[in-house]
């Protein structure tokens, strides 16, 4: 297990480097970054000041959804858009074969080949928005409501690299994929922004079980500025297990049908 | 005119044999049109908005897919990437040309993504207001199709000097978003956005086309000034790119094969 911590921690350091080698390019793509944080708030401004409240919130906690999303959204492309965006053409070019011979886990190899920096505004973003959220709410929670809405938004990252993972994984079964990384990342940013409420009941029920899209952000939000309800976080916590399983099974029997191209 | 059907013909068939691909594309644009219809629907039901808003809002979302649909262009990014690593040389040592190609290309992907979303469509489209303002519609759609194929060129073709053109991809996309009301109708936003919007070619890329088609306030100035400033718009493009085109060939310089 230490192996793999020192591995992460290596893989972490190197992709520091290289961004650090690539100023101008960190730069430029932190401003784009910071661009998208803006043009989250301004979409979600200039909708709330057109209604009274979306589902059952109202603008200032509207706020502290988007910055709760944008922290996330630091994670979904630093971290697994990075890594995976790789995933889709080493299936399918023969690429995977440098990976399955080293003695790691290849699911670990392929889910931390690379990190990205330039998130930065948006995980700053994000929490001031949440803050400013907080404030506009006057309300500040207790010590142990935030460390309950950081416990929850750590098991909702892994739920979201579970779908996104098996989302990938897809690859495996088309002669040509290349694209598949969009999937999981554009299916959280247009949905992960607003309440479940909006939905159809049907649907609701879609993306709380089979795609649960719609817990990621709003089930660590709802704690900083409404009661804990108990069900729907341990029913995250039991989906986070049932994912975990589900997408190591499907690599696992996907990894059979890989062929190597070439060597 | 050959040169257009052998392209078209081959590209057709290989987006047809990578079905998956389109598949994702498409789950890709009707992904935000079904939330955001399901958000309009969802605010009417808590009385926020009238049927009739809900109903043209939900109509706008369609017709923001029939547009990204019908008139996107997305070859920034892999034809910038042609001329980083210097494979453009292909395009230009062969009897080929380059527009001809990534034009065939272009609407042969999208041709195929449109027919797979022809039943969303066809309901919204047989219910639509007169001939006239659907035909002055893709006369609008004609054009912006050219703007959007001249940024898309214009942005590559920054691959000739720097490295970072991938961000000018974000910027367009983010224009189009804002100031075309491709994210959120432009009512939404306060009126000084909207004026400031009309004279950006992003406007006539969505907001205005849907504007013209779900209701029957536009007047037929406001018709020809959108018009005159799309063909403004297209011309500047067009001038822009072909001096940037061949500026970019007098300074390229490519080694081995």
């Amino acid at each position: 297990m230490r192996k793999y911590f020192k591995i992460f921690e290596l893989s972490f350091l190197i992709s520091w480097m290289r961004e650090m080698e690539f100023r101008v390019n960190f730069i430029t793509w932190t401003f784009v970054d910071a661009s998208w944080t803006a043009i989250d708030i301004i979409l979600i401004t200039a909708l709330m000041t057109n209604v009274i409240a979306l589902g059952a919130w109202s603008l200032p906690q509207a706020l502290v959804v988007v910055g709760i999303f944008r922290i996330m959204a630091a994670f979904v492309w630093g971290w697994f858009w990075q890594s995976f965006s790789q995933t889709s053409k080493l299936v399918n070019e023969g690429g995977l074969d440098f990976l399955l011979t080293k003695p790691l886990d290849p699911q670990f190899l392929v889910s931390t080949t690379r990190f990205s920096f330039n998130q930065l505004p948006s995980l700053l973003g994000g929490i001031a928005l949440v803050v400013y959220g907080l404030h506009l709410l006057s309300y500040t929670p207790s010590f142990s409501t935030v460390l309950l809405s950081i416990w929850l938004f750590i098991i909702s990252l892994g739920l979201a690299y579970c779908l996104y993972f098996i989302t990938i994984v897809f690859c495996f079964y088309s002669e040509r994929l290349n694209n598949v990384q969009h999937l999981f990342a554009e299916t959280f940013y247009s949905t992960g922004r607003y309440p479940k409420e909006i939905y159809h009941p049907l649907v609701q029920r879609l993306l709380t079980s089979v795609l649960p899209v719609a817990l990621i952000i709003s089930v660590p939000a709802n704690t900083l500025f409404s009661p804990p309800d108990w069900t729907t976080i341990i029913w995250l916590h039991f989906l986070l297990f049932v994912f975990l399983a589900v997408s190591r099974q499907f690599w696992l029997v996907s990894l059979r049908r890989y062929s190597s191209a070439s060597s | 005119m050959r040169q257009f059907r052998a392209f078209f013909t081959t590209i057709w068939q290989d987006t047809i044999f990578y079905k998956g691909e389109s598949f994702v594309w498409l789950i890709m644009e009707a992904l935000p049109v079904l939330v955001m219809s399901s958000l309009w629907t969802s605010l009417e039901a808590a009385g926020q908005i009238t049927s009739d808003q809900s109903s043209s809002l939900v109509f706008y979302y369609i017709l923001t897919l029939l547009i990204s649909r019908l008139a996107s262009t997305y070859f920034d990014d892999w034809f910038a990437e042609e001329i980083k690593d210097g494979r453009v040389s292909r395009y230009l040592l062969k009897p080929i040309s380059v527009y001809v190609y990534i034009m065939a290309q272009q609407l042969a992907n999208r041709l195929i993504g449109t027919l797979y979303t022809l039943p969303i469509y066809w309901p919204t489209l047989s219910t639509l207001v007169t001939f006239p303002r659907l035909a002055i519609f893709f006369a609008l759609l004609s054009l912006s199709y050219i703007q959007k194929f001249m940024f898309s060129w214009i942005i590559s073709l920054t691959a000739f000097w720097v490295d970072q053109f991938s961000i000018l991809t974000h910027f367009k996309w983010i224009l189009e978003g804002v100031f075309g009301g491709a994210w959120l109708p432009l009512s939404f936003f306060p009126v000084w956005w909207q004026t400031t919007s009309k004279f950006t070619p992003f406007y006539n890329w969505y907001y205005f086309p849907i504007t013209l088609l779900t209701t029957t306030s536009v007047t037929t100035s406001e018709i020809i000034s959108g018009f005159s400033i799309s063909i403004l718009w297209t011309l500047v493009l067009i001038l822009a790119g072909r001096v940037m085109w061949k500026k970019a060939i007098y300074h390229y310089s490519a080694v081995g094969g």
